[in-house]
């Protein structure tokens, strides 16, 4: 294992992990000394009644003070704003987050301006705008892929300005992040395969970009192992509820690593694809995935090899000579995704043109790729990416994702 | 307990790095706004950047070295021609015709609309001596961005370029990611324009 | 891989390590709002010279250091502890910086306490006070020998324990001018305590997936580094890599518990006053062997932290727990080329086993019994594998 020249590691959340967690909240925001929390959410939550199913599980130990499930799909610092006063006028002392990406990022928000004080979070943009102590925020992820419940950083939208903002600090941190299996239990098969298809990306980009470390290394490991362990036979049997603690073991595992390793070009191909095509993450994620491999193997051929061991275990491991081991990886994920594609009878796709919107109509015209690729070096993960991506680069991986064919070298 | 035996400490100055670095800020600040006119990318990634624009690259807040102390006294508009490499900080000001102008290390009375601010003197020699390149520093965090981060990128892609003409290969080799290949960029037009950039930048 | 029904975990502290970390110092104190540290650090430390890089690290910063405390010596005691507290409220500190490992975070924990809590006593906390606040931004710079007990909510001051989540270190800084060891002995004892922690990691009852992935890169940088950095202690890699593994053990060890080694040598190190880590790195190997031919099985990962992924992956499967188990040994044998090889040399009197052996078997509440314990002790007395 190499020590890098420097790293720095940090992800203070407490996790609880188990198929009886929920009931453990009370106590543990006991701890925090808190007793009034505000449950943010969405109502996609809500209608799969797994909102009702946390209060439940909480019991009586614990009077909740509101619930706000108003979060949009993209949400926004007016939601922000705006839920901060709910919180306010009923005099909440702590925040339960309970959805996927979107919401957890919006309650970081929300324990912003709330612990803080002010009106607005437009106050607290930037680097070092956030640096006291916040509310005690309880994270309870829905769908087993963002890993949102680990990261340092909340992104909320200003639709004014249409930019999206960031907020990294330490204190953001979520102080409990809650795995309960039962709360993605419910999940449809495809969005299960694509979730965790992000959760993968996290932890193979966290595996092989410029900043990983040993400890992300170590963590991007085992998340790995995990989702290509149960992933296909969750997608198959819904109701694993093992198989289903594993994902999201697998996927809080892999949002520490990525939180602190960063991610590269395959998050910037699938941030500016969502960001002009509204191709969803972890869809994105999953067909970029192969190619940001193979597009990295002169700068980063060793680690990426060395994916082949939690991948396929270590028996393939060991039966491949060094050489054909990046290949095989490509390989891999590429039969992962044909694998998922037939398991949900086609509802899981394998390139941009099979990425189709609710009306069955085609997302990603070919026309657009040029724009994308000009796109991508706006984004901040291409610096994190060991190989340099420029526009001219990223176009024909961009094509290759397009039809579905492998990037050759 | 005699208090006295633990005296308080206060910070010291590291005045040849210093020195150094405001060389390095001043060099580059005023190479940026020639090499746009010089070269096409640049010009392109630059105006991705919104008019009447300023950003800066710091390393610490303050304005002028100790040894420069007149720099204190100018006047703005003075201070703003950036004559001289007095201070650790280096702004840039696109106006509203789309134009670049290096406005020195003086950030009195001026509005930052991006600010790359190195964490500390040791990191900034760290990227500034290419001991690490621009993205290595990058992630391990030697700066913090202020500011909406896809404009820093844009900034680092135009430094990235910068850098390959103002250094010598072997030296610009470890301060970007990947050396311009030649259909990237001919050796002829890397060393006119390399020419012309020294020339330009530094003959006022 | 199985995950269990039920665990939980915490690694609290940001570790920041490499090149320039210590110049991260004055960032990080403005991260958590601080201009103002006062710096705790030991004699030895402060005479080694560490303390002047230190210094030099705030160099252009806008930190000013309240004071540099520097007579710890190897015990943290309470009239040290106000000493400093009054310290820090006399210059108006509102940081801590830990130069050095065991007593002197010890110590540092415990001044945090008092000057953030305003106190002049710890007896409320030993009674059971709980700790009301966030305490004050505490920074450790890892020098010297560890305890082990650095990462941990836990501080033992004039040799009682108070275990607090508010006690937590914010921030770990490793930096390779800190971390590389001025002799062998003491680096042979941490290395003795971390592997220690990382063995009852990768080997407890009910394994967790986060606590294997926290005490994985500390057995492997071990395995890497312990060789070199025995020949050359003064090795700044070597050192760094072991500074390394030891936070991230102790890390682990704040969410396993003590394993039945710490018990054990804990037990020992009380009845005859030697310290811990000797006790450890006397204890291990045989305690390694005795769970080699006792034939337990242990988990896979073992191997896969000690191997690597190459040569576990070489392996035939139903090998891989023996040869962890056999590679853990080899390391813990690596260890007593240093540290004295049995009790015995140590002058332990032979009938002080019996009742350690039964301490140990009463403090670790049915983990393991007086039995066990009593043929560890009896073999590592005579040096007896």
């Amino acid at each position: 294992m190499l020590l890098p020249s420097f790293y720095d590691f940090c992800c203070r959340v407490r996790t609880l992990s188990g198929i009886d967690t929920l009931e453990q909240i009370p106590r543990q925001l006991a701890r925090l000394r808190a007793a009034h929390p505000m449950i943010v959410s969405d109502k996609g939550v809500g209608a799969a009644g797994l909102i009702d199913k946390v209060v439940q599980a909480m019991g009586d130990g614990l009077k909740i003070g509101a619930v706000y499930d108003q979060v949009p799909v993209d949400s926004d610092y007016k939601v922000v704003d705006d839920a901060a006063k709910v919180y306010r006028r009923n005099g909440c002392d702590a925040i339960i987050a309970i959805g996927g990406g979107s919401v957890i990022d919006t309650a970081k928000g929300i324990n912003i301006v709330v612990s803080l004080g002010g009106d607005s979070l437009l106050a607290y943009e930037g680097f070092g705008a956030v640096n006291r102590r916040l509310r005690p925020l309880v994270v309870v992820p829905t769908t087993a892929g963002t890993g949102s419940e680990m990261t340092l950083v909340a992104v909320i939208a200003d639709p004014d300005r249409k930019i999206k903002m960031l907020f990294p600090s330490y204190f953001i941190l979520p102080d409990l992040a809650v795995i309960d299996p039962r709360m993605t239990q419910t999940l449809p098969d495809f969005l299960t395969a694509s979730t965790a298809m992000d959760a993968m990306t996290h932890a193979c980009e966290a595996y092989f970009c410029l900043e990983k470390n040993p400890l992300s290394d170590s963590f991007a490991l085992r998340a790995i192992r995990l989702i290509s362990q149960h992933l296909l036979e969750v997608v198959k049997n819904p109701g694993d509820l093992n198989g289903r603690l594993a994902l999201a073991n697998a996927s809080a595992m892999a949002g520490i690593a990525f939180s602190n390793s960063m991610v590269g070009m395959v998050h910037n191909l699938g941030h500016t694809v969502g960001a002009l095509c509204h191709v969803p993450h972890g869809v994105a994620m999953s067909i970029f995935l192969p190619y940001g491999l193979a597009y990295n193997l002169g700068k980063a051929a060793d680690p990426i090899g060395e994916l082949l061991f939690p991948l396929a275990g270590p028996e393939v491991f060991a039966a491949t000579p060094k050489k054909e081991r990046p290949a095989k990886v490509i390989a891999h994920i590429r039969r992962m995704n044909e694998d998922l594609h037939a398991a949900t009878g086609g509802k899981h796709p394998r390139c941009l043109k099979e990425v189709t919107g609710r009306d069955g109509s085609q997302l990603v015209p070919r026309s657009l790729l040029p724009a994308i690729a000009e796109a991508t070096l706006l984004d901040g993960a291409r610096l994190t990416n060991p190989e340099e991506m420029l526009p001219a680069d990223a176009l024909p991986v961009l094509e290759h994702a397009w039809e579905g064919t492998p990037l050759g070298r | 307990m005699h208090i006295e035996r633990y005296p308080e400490l206060k910070p010291g100055r590291k005045w040849i790095k210093r020195f150094y670095l405001s060389i390095m800020l001043w060099t580059v600040g005023k190479a940026i706004p020639v090499a746009a006119k010089v070269d096409k990318e640049i010009k392109k990634e630059l105006d991705k950047l919104p008019d009447n624009f300023t950003l800066r690259l710091m390393i610490l807040p303050e304005r002028a070295l100790g040894p420069f102390f007149y720099a204190k006294m100018l006047p703005a508009f003075v201070a703003d021609k950036g004559l001289l490499p007095y201070g650790m900080q280096m702004i840039i000001h696109k106006d509203k015709e789309g134009k670049l102008h290096y406005q020195g290390a003086d950030p009195r009375g001026k509005k930052f609309d991006l600010s790359m601010a190195f964490k500390s003197l040791e990191a900034a020699m760290m990227v500034f001596t290419f001991r690490e390149s621009t993205p290595t520093g990058y992630a391990h965090d030697r700066f913090v961005v202020e500011g909406y981060l896809p404009y820093a990128t844009a900034f680092m892609r135009v430094l990235d370029i910068v850098e390959v003409y103002l250094l010598p290969k072997p030296i610009a080799r470890l301060a970007v990611k990947r050396y311009p290949k030649w259909s990237e960029m001919s050796p002829l037009r890397k060393h006119l324009n390399r020419l012309i950039i020294y020339v330009r930048a530094f003959t006022f | 891989m199985q995950i269990p029904d039920s665990y939980e975990f915490l690694l609290y502290p940001k570790i920041v390590s490499g090149r320039c970390a210590l110049e991260n110092l004055p960032t990080e104190l403005d991260g958590h709002n601080a201009q103002k540290p006062l710096v705790i650090t030991s004699q030895a430390l402060a005479r080694s010279g560490r303390t002047k890089a230190l210094i030099k690290a705030f160099y252009d910063s806008a930190v000013v250091i309240g004071a540099i405390f520097d007579p710890v010596l190897d015990y943290a005691g309470i009239s040290q502890a106000r000493q400093a507290a009054r310290l820090f409220g006399n210059r108006g500190c509102d940081a801590i910086i830990a130069l050095g490992g065991g007593p002197v975070v010890a110590l540092a924990k415990a001044v945090n306490l008092l000057a953030s809590e305003k106190r002049e006593t710890l007896q409320p906390y030993y009674d059971g006070t709980p700790i009301a606040g966030p305490l004050k931004p505490l920074i450790v710079v890892p020098s010297g020998p560890t305890d082990g007990q650095e990462a941990t909510p836990a501080m033992t001051v004039d040799n009682r324990t108070i275990v607090s989540d508010s006690l937590y270190p914010g921030v770990f800084v490793l930096d390779g001018r800190m971390t590389s060891a001025d002799d062998g002995r003491d680096l042979a004892e941490s290395a003795a305590i971390t592997l220690a922690q990382a063995f009852t990691a990768l080997t407890m009852a009910r394994p967790s997936p986060m606590v294997d992935a926290l005490a994985h890169p500390a057995l492997a940088l071990l395995a890497q580094y312990l060789a070199p950095a025995l020949r050359r202690p003064a090795d700044k890699t070597a050192g760094l890599a072991l500074a390394n593994a030891a936070v991230m053990a102790s890390a682990a060890s704040a969410n396993t518990g003590p394993g039945l080694f710490q018990v054990l040598a804990a037990a020992l190190a009380d009845a005859t006053g030697i310290c811990l880590g000797t006790c450890l790195g006397i204890l291990l190997p045989f305690g390694m062997a005795a769970l080699q031919k006792a034939d337990q099985p242990v988990r896979d990962e073992l191997c896969l932290c000690l191997a690597g992924t190459e040569r576990y992956s070489a392996m035939a499967a139903p090998d891989r727990p023996v040869r962890g188990l056999e590679l853990a040994a080899a390391l813990a044998r690596e260890l007593q080329a240093v540290l004295p090889a049995s009790l015995k040399a140590m002058r332990v009197q032979h009938y002080l086993l019996e009742p350690v052996a039964r301490t140990a078997a009463e403090k670790g509440a049915g983990g393991f019994t007086a039995d066990e314990c009593r043929a560890i002790l009896t073999r590592a007395w005579e040096a007896n594998a």
